[in-house]
């Protein structure tokens, strides 16, 4: 919070530019050495972008990225917006920020307010991010492709979803080319059946006879002869990675046609056969160059002298890029390079077993150079591959909170799930990050309470690396923000934080004094829970606290609303709307609780469609598990609201879900009323006009 | 966040993957913990799955290694057997 942790934003954004390759070569009109043309192909593709979603789909090693890089060189890369992707991009902020800078790199007018919102704490994409966005693209008349290489790496569900959106509002002058291992899950037979789909998949990308002989015999200048080609072509079934890694291995070979027969009767799997070959027909430094720096997601000269303890790595990797020895390049300028997935993972492969003890070692210094250099999703990925799962957690510690602030949850989920369990649970400040982060996430109210038990069992400690003052604040504030179905606990939890939050006036202590209100709120004691929620909002200014403020206002508001102080309780959410939108918290599942205030005065207004709006808002925003008591409480005003509206079944249903569906919250509902049964629950509901007075039908609804 | 199980598994279960091509030794690595037996044409690769998440991750090995997938099945041997097995051999 305090200290001097780098700008995560910072970070990702020097993260190596993620051109294309090829994007250098737009002025050349001959391929480099080792790739053909393929025009046949170019134009299957150029085709394809008539459609909404073109998707070039196939296989690893079959020549999508060149294939890609070839059209984008003869294209020009006016109007070609390309991101690389890799596994870091699994966290929607980063990959909307990636996808946003190459949209503003190709047209400098767009993306401007998209960058903005994503640069904040965290952003709702489908209704501020991408709507911004979209609503640029659709000002430019020009047309433009958006390229995302490895799609295949996005596994991550909102991601999917947030691409999918995208995809559905895209302007009609904007197309989406996908290259990928595996089918998205963009919904594309539908796609499909309105003709909104193209597919270039493997069969199609599969060489043909006579562009094996142009690979072969045309660009790397082999001199087959016309069966040598066809047995090799057969051999490996038009498979670009066989084709090539076969040239590799046929270069300055004096019999080739007694390779090629062996080759073609040996029934291993062709990478397999040909790999260690290639390998072994370079020379040794370029051969252990090779297998060193394959650990590394990114390459420069400076990274892999340090990581390889050697000298002139810039002028090695100038020189494997100019014999296209597996080796992509990431920017005009020479300075980071990736291997081709499928060579980069062939290469581990071949060092796990040549010299398995050296993987760790390499890993390590990795991570110490990235440590240097500020990249801390770099360090904190080699030092846990590096079995350095001590320094990983320092790292995670020290950086978390720097990372959650800008939105990057999922990025310190994902370090989280770097750990091993055990290297979790046996190092308290981590275990806290886990427990945060977790329970925002989605994790089980179990999963939860075993991250939290350890954190509760160290040893009081003074402030951690992150500025939290201790682990058992930390750990009393976590269970206080995120009650799961435990609104006794939840209170319990933020009494004992705002005891530990030390004197006034520091940021936790008032995020203590705000879980500390909300949680008295919960707990139905309203009178107990507005003294400490009015001296917050009263003095703490929300630039400086935006969660407690908003929390603060929001409950206040609801308490508001109880008490039938209407005008008062609109203002309070008002105010408090205005602070999740000028701090970028809509979608943060706090912010639900600012919904709810809103939907409750829409409905005592009888405006009842806006107020169905907000609560099923506030219902999206609360649903993990986490937040499983703010859920039901939402459900209950729906209900509210439906019945209102003179829709009972809805009424009915969400009283049903509310009680049915997620039974776990059923005693959360009924300790928050300080009842015993149902019975006695709908009756104090409806005293405290949750629930407005509901016929029989609705009442009697069975639990079965 | 990593999901953990819900459902505890007691015993896991042996699963056989088999792809195309005849892989050596040099493979074994991308598959820890399983044993590789090649011939005919094809590798088969055998050993306990604990969970969907590590058959899924088991799978994305064999797509990121460019291999091409023929078929996986359940063995029917419980993994203990399988286990004792690769012990004694």
């Amino acid at each position: 919070m305090h200290g001097a942790a780098p700008d995560p934003d910072g970070v990702a954004v020097r993260a190596g530019p993620r051109l294309g390759a090829g994007l250098e070569q737009a002025d050349t009109a001959d391929p480099p050495g080792g790739l053909i043309a393929r025009p046949g192909l170019q134009s299957l593709l150029e085709a394809g972008l008539g459609a909404k979603l073109c998707l070039l789909d196939a296989p690893a090693g079959s020549g999508k990225t060149t294939l890609l890089a070839q059209w984008h060189a003869a294209a020009g890369s006016d109007g070609v917006a390309w991101v690389s992707l890799d596994e870091g991009d699994n966290d929607p902020a980063r990959l909307w920020i990636y996808i946003s800078e190459a949209l503003r790199r190709v047209q400098p007018g767009v993306a401007a307010a998209a960058l903005e919102a994503l640069h904040r704490t965290s952003v709702d994409y489908l209704r501020v991010a991408l709507p911004s966005l979209l609503n640029d693209l659709s000002g430019i008349s020009s047309p433009l492709v958006l390229v995302l290489d490895d799609y295949h790496l996005v596994t991550d569900a909102t991601c999917h979803q947030s691409v999918a959106f995208f995809l559905q509002h895209l302007p009609a002058n904007v197309r989406l080319l996908l290259a990928t291992r595996v089918d998205p899950p963009l919904a594309l037979a539908g796609m499909r059946a309105r003709g909104e789909l193209a597919e270039l998949r493997g069969a199609e990308l599969r060489f043909t006879g006579e562009e094996a002989d142009a690979l072969l015999n045309g660009a790397m200048g082999l001199e087959l002869a016309p069966g040598d080609v066809a047995r090799l072509a057969e051999r490996t079934e038009g498979w670009a990675a066989g084709l090539y890694l076969a040239g590799l291995s046929l270069h300055a070979r004096e019999d080739t046609g007694g390779f090629i027969a062996a080759f073609s009767g040996d029934h291993r799997h062709v990478a397999d056969y040909l790999t260690a070959d290639v390998l072994a027909r370079q020379p040794a430094s370029i051969r252990t160059f090779l297998l060193r720096s394959s650990i590394l997601r990114r390459l420069s000269g400076p990274l892999c002298d340090d990581v390889l303890e050697a000298d002139g790595s810039t002028e090695l990797l100038e020189e494997l890029e100019r014999s296209n020895l597996f080796l992509v390049p990431l920017d005009d300028h020479r300075q980071w390079y990736r291997y081709h997935q499928l060579f980069g993972e062939l290469l581990r492969l071949e060092l796990g077993s040549r010299e398995p003890a050296l993987v760790r070692v390499l890993h390590g210094r990795a991570s110490d150079w990235h440590h240097r250099a500020g990249d801390v999703e770099e360090a904190v990925h080699h030092a846990a591959a590096a079995g350095e799962f001590a320094n990983a957690g320092g790292l995670i510690a020290s950086h978390w909170l720097a990372y959650w602030r800008r939105g990057r949850r999922a990025t310190v989920g994902r370090w989280v799930a770097g750990l091993p369990e055990e290297a979790v649970m046996a190092d308290p400040p981590v275990a806290f990050v886990a427990a945060w982060i977790g329970g925002y996430s989605g994790a089980s109210k179990q999963q939860c309470d075993r991250w939290l038990a350890v954190v509760e069992a160290a040893d009081g400690q003074g402030p951690l690396p992150d500025g939290i003052s201790s682990l058992a604040f930390g750990a009393a504030l976590t269970r206080a923000s995120v009650p799961f179905d435990d609104a006794g606990r939840s209170l319990r939890a933020a009494r004992r934080a705002f005891g530990l939050a030390g004197p006034g006036h520091s940021p936790f202590h008032w995020m203590a004094q705000a879980a500390l209100g909300h949680a008295l709120y919960l707990s139905g004691r309203p009178a107990e829970a507005r003294p400490p929620l009015e001296e917050l909002v009263g003095k703490v200014s929300a630039a400086g606290q935006p969660y407690a403020v908003m929390t603060g206002l929001a409950v206040l508001s609801l308490l508001a609303s109880d008490a039938g102080e209407d005008q008062a309780a609109a203002s309070l959410a008002d105010h408090a709307e205005t602070i999740v939108e000028a701090h970028g918290l809509s979608a943060e599942p706090l912010a639900g609780i600012v919904r709810m205030a809103l939907g409750r005065v829409l409905a005592r207004q009888g405006n009842l469609t806006q107020a169905q709006e907000q609560l099923e808002w506030s219902l999206a925003l609360f649903g993990i598990d986490g937040m499983a008591l703010h859920r039901a409480h939402a459900l209950l005003l729906l209900a509210a609201v439906r019945h209102g509206q003179g829709d009972l079944p809805g009424a009915r249903h969400q009283l049903h879900v509310s009680v049915n569906t997620i039974r776990s919250q059923v005693q959360a509902i009924y300790r928050k009323l300080e009842v015993m049964g149902r019975t006695d629950a709908v009756t104090q509901a409806r005293r405290l006009g949750l629930v407005p007075r509901v016929p029989p039908t609705v009442t009697v609804i069975s639990p079965r | 966040m990593r999901q953990k199980r819900p459902f505890p598994t007691v015993e896991p279960t042996v699963y056989r993957i088999v792809v195309r091509g005849e892989l050596s030794h040099r493979y074994l690595p991308a598959f820890e913990g399983m044993t590789l037996a090649a011939g005919d044409g094809r590798t088969t690769i055998t050993g306990p799955v604990v969970d969907q998440a590590q058959l899924h991750g088991l799978l994305d090995r064999v797509g990121d290694l460019g291999l091409e997938l023929i078929s996986v099945n359940p063995a029917l041997e419980p993994a203990s057997t399988a286990a004792a097995a690769r012990a004694g051999r």
